[in-house]
């Protein structure tokens, strides 16, 4: 009888606790430190097009510059322009010219010059940069010196707040993750929509990748739902889930990641969804 | 007290994976490209020595090659990476098997299409093709084909119908044909002749002499028939031919005049439109029984019938609300909705064989246009623009439209030539398609059988 209540008493213990853990809604109110998070991400996006672009530029020093001083411009795909004129379109048996490739090497060059007037450069061979969001709300703070940033003034607190920021960090670290590894897949062009297919609005693929620490791939990747590929009638699926498989492969290495980081992005599941895309 | 130990260790492991699980990171893509997908097509193998009419057996590989690279790159959804930056290397033959995947991966190929040609016995040909997905180095699928040595475009149609069936998820429309009127003559003295080619203008016949005037052609589903329109002496009459025969009927004998036809998704009936007291209504006809039931009757003009594709609907334009617009009605003639509502004239509405839309032309300020929507009318788009476009017709898998554009006359009277274009949903890929003479009234047949 004894056993039984002390039985009892644990599982309903490590079951609350598996709750409080596994659902979000039952955690401790984190407002306070919510609060901070919208001016961070700001920042965020800020310094992942920097890693990247430094990342990226680095082993070839570009010699001459370029006085461009346009942003650059999302590449828009849809809604489709207005058709061409009779007159002006090739005939199917004329050799057609490819589609003019974005100008990638002067977008290079742009490129680094921004980030040649924004952050320091570094050599290949310097250890490793590693990823300290608090040094970057630092270094970005435009305020005078004298007055305590918010993160120092926090960790002036007591401990129990310097843990609070320790979370800040982590979820700024994923934020900064996501949002490297969404650009990386955009701008490498990795993911092909597959346009024109019958309900491609809702065809919503998740996968799973692992990766190693220098950022390859570990093993294949694995579609979530991956049974629905070899269903009948689900054609269409299938061609979404493998256009999401080449994306996937064709953008590894992923070794812009942070590797003191290596334990956050070591799994990742990755939504690629084109609703977005074909409903503009 | 042990098994207590036990049952605690487990309930806090399980508590721990919860966590684990937890924190994997989530990413969102929702931003990609629309930019045509890189495919190889490598030439397929055959032997130098080995003749049949026409040329070598390699010559049929390259040729065969050619064709399915005109294919995909037609439908705008594929980018055939040119022949010059191919790697090659090793043996022909473990090449055919083991395809070097980084080699194709360099050159920025994510699928490859090889494969291997040969002469049998009796004279056929056989054909086989791998596709080969480069990035996960996997073999997606892979065909072989028999043959006489005659029916090698076919084959190559069919090749790349596996290729785009395989790549989309949907059927292709390459393995398919196209009757059109072809005209000729001064505008005064028309000749009008039915012909029919293959969908990439190869294979071109005529089928009727030009001696009397043909209009409006449409394809049964079955793809061996034909009905339109023509006059014969002064009545015009809606007639069925079969390819295959060359045979040519009347398909009954109405009091009025009967017009634009079209077959039912069975091919069982035929719905057209009959003009009888200066009234046009919609009227189906069973071919087995040459029964005649009238679905619509209104004073105003309805014409241009078209069936969805699972035969419960029909859609159709009419005057009745005024101005010419697309309406939707059951089957049997009830519920009449309109579905148009935009500025302008809208006719010749065609169900898409895939049935979630459906194509009109539309006239409006002047300019025409081709343009899709759904059943319910909502979600209307514009594909195509010009002087006079008109006469939409669908592919089989509901992906790409073929109408036709006139030409604009000038002051000295030259021009309104006549073409056939074709633009796939996405509006972007517009193509001209090459005939002999000009060319109007384009209907596009499924796939053959």
């Amino acid at each position: 009888m004894r056993n039984a209540v002390i039985i009892s008493l644990i599982f309903h213990v490590v079951i609350m606790v598996s709750g409080m853990v596994a659902l979000p809604i039952l955690r401790p109110d984190t407002a306070p430190v919510m609060k901070i998070i919208p001016i961070e991400v700001v920042m965020i996006s800020d310094v992942t097009k920097l890693r990247a672009q430094e990342k990226k530029n680095d082993p070839e020093p570009v010699k001459k510059k370029t006085p461009k001083k346009k942003v650059q411009e999302r590449k828009v795909e849809m809604p489709p322009p207005p058709p061409k004129l009779a007159s002006t379109m090739p005939l199917p048996d004329m050799k057609t010219k490819p589609k003019p490739k974005p100008k990638k090497k002067a977008k290079e060059k742009e490129q680094v010059q921004t980030t040649a007037t924004r952050a320091p450069r570094i050599t290949p061979k310097t250890k490793p940069r590693r990823f300290n969001s608090s040094k970057l709300a630092a270094l970005l703070d435009k305020r005078e010196a004298s007055e305590p940033n918010i993160i120092e003034r926090l960790k002036d607190k007591n401990f129990a707040k310097e843990k609070i920021i320790s979370t800040i960090d982590i979820q700024q670290q994923t934020l900064s993750i996501i949002d490297a590894v969404n650009r990386h897949i955009y701008d490498n062009n990795c993911w092909n929509i597959p346009v024109g297919a019958k309900g491609a609005e809702g065809l919503m693929v998740s996968v799973q990748i692992r990766l190693s620490p220098d950022g390859k791939l570990i093993g294949a990747p694995k579609i979530v739902d991956g049974r629905r590929m070899n269903m009948p009638g689900q054609e269409f699926y299938r061609t979404a889930a493998e256009s999401v498989l080449r994306a996937v492969r064709k953008c590894a290495p992923y070794d812009f990641l942070p590797k003191a980081q290596y334990d956050l992005w070591r799994d990742m599941t990755i939504n690629f969804n084109p609703e977005y895309m074909l409903n503009g | 007290m042990r098994f207590l130990k036990i049952v605690m260790l487990a309930l806090v492991g399980l508590a721990l994976t919860l966590f684990t699980a937890n924190a994997r990171i989530v990413v969102d893509v929702n931003r990609g490209h629309a930019d045509p997908l890189p495919v190889a097509i490598a030439d397929l193998i055959g032997s130098e020595n080995d003749i049949v009419s026409g040329g070598s057996v390699r010559d049929y590989g390259q040729r065969i090659a050619l064709v399915v690279k005109a294919d995909l790159t037609r439908s705008g959804l594929f980018r055939v990476v040119d022949n010059a930056a191919f790697i090659k290397s090793g043996n022909a033959l473990t090449t055919l098997r083991n395809p070097n995947f980084n080699n194709w991966k360099a050159i920025g190929a994510q699928v490859l299409m090889n494969g291997a040609i040969s002469l049998q016995e009796d004279g056929r040909l056989k054909v086989e093709f791998r596709l080969w997905d480069v990035l996960g180095s996997s073999q997606m699928t892979g065909l072989r084909y028999f043959t006489s040595p005659k029916n090698w475009r076919r084959i190559a149609h069919l090749i790349s119908d596996s290729i785009y069936k395989r790549l989309t998820g949907e059927s292709g429309y390459f393995d398919t044909r196209v009757v059109y009127i072809s005209e000729s003559g001064v505008a005064t003295a028309r000749v009008k002749r039915l012909a029919i080619m293959d969908q990439d203008g190869h294979n071109h016949v005529f089928l009727t002499s030009g001696k009397n005037l043909v209009l409006t052609p449409r394809f049964s589903p079955t793809a061996q028939e034909i009905t339109y329109l023509s006059y014969h002496g002064d009545n015009p009459r809606v007639y069925l031919y079969n390819i295959d025969s060359g045979k040519q009927e009347i398909l009954g004998d109405f009091p009025g005049m009967t017009f634009a036809p079209r077959f039912s998704p069975d091919g069982n009936k035929v719905i057209m439109s009959q003009a009888y007291k200066g009234n046009s209504d919609i009227y189906v006809m069973e071919l087995r029984t040459r029964q005649i039931q009238r679905l619509t009757k209104h004073t105003a003009i309805d014409t241009s019938p078209s069936y969805s594709p699972d035969s419960r609907y029909v859609t159709f334009n009419s005057d009745r609300g005024g101005s010419q617009q697309i309406y939707v009605m059951d089957s049997n003639g009830k519920n009449i909705k309109r579905i148009s509502f935009g500025k302008g004239r809208y006719s010749t509405p065609v169900w898409s064989p895939r049935g979630d839309l459906i194509a009109f032309t539309r006239q409006y300020r002047g300019k025409f246009y081709i343009g899709v929507m759904r059943p319910d009318g909502s979600g209307e788009r514009l594909l195509s623009e010009s002087y006079l476009d008109e006469g939409p017709t669908w592919a089989p898998n509901g992906r790409v439209i073929m109408f036709f554009r006139q030409q604009p006359y000038d002051k000295q009277g030259r021009g309104g030539e006549t073409q056939l274009w074709t633009v796939d949903l996405t509006g972007y890929n517009e193509r001209q398609m090459i005939t002999p003479l000009d060319a109007s009234d384009p209907a596009w047949s499924p796939l053959i059988r």
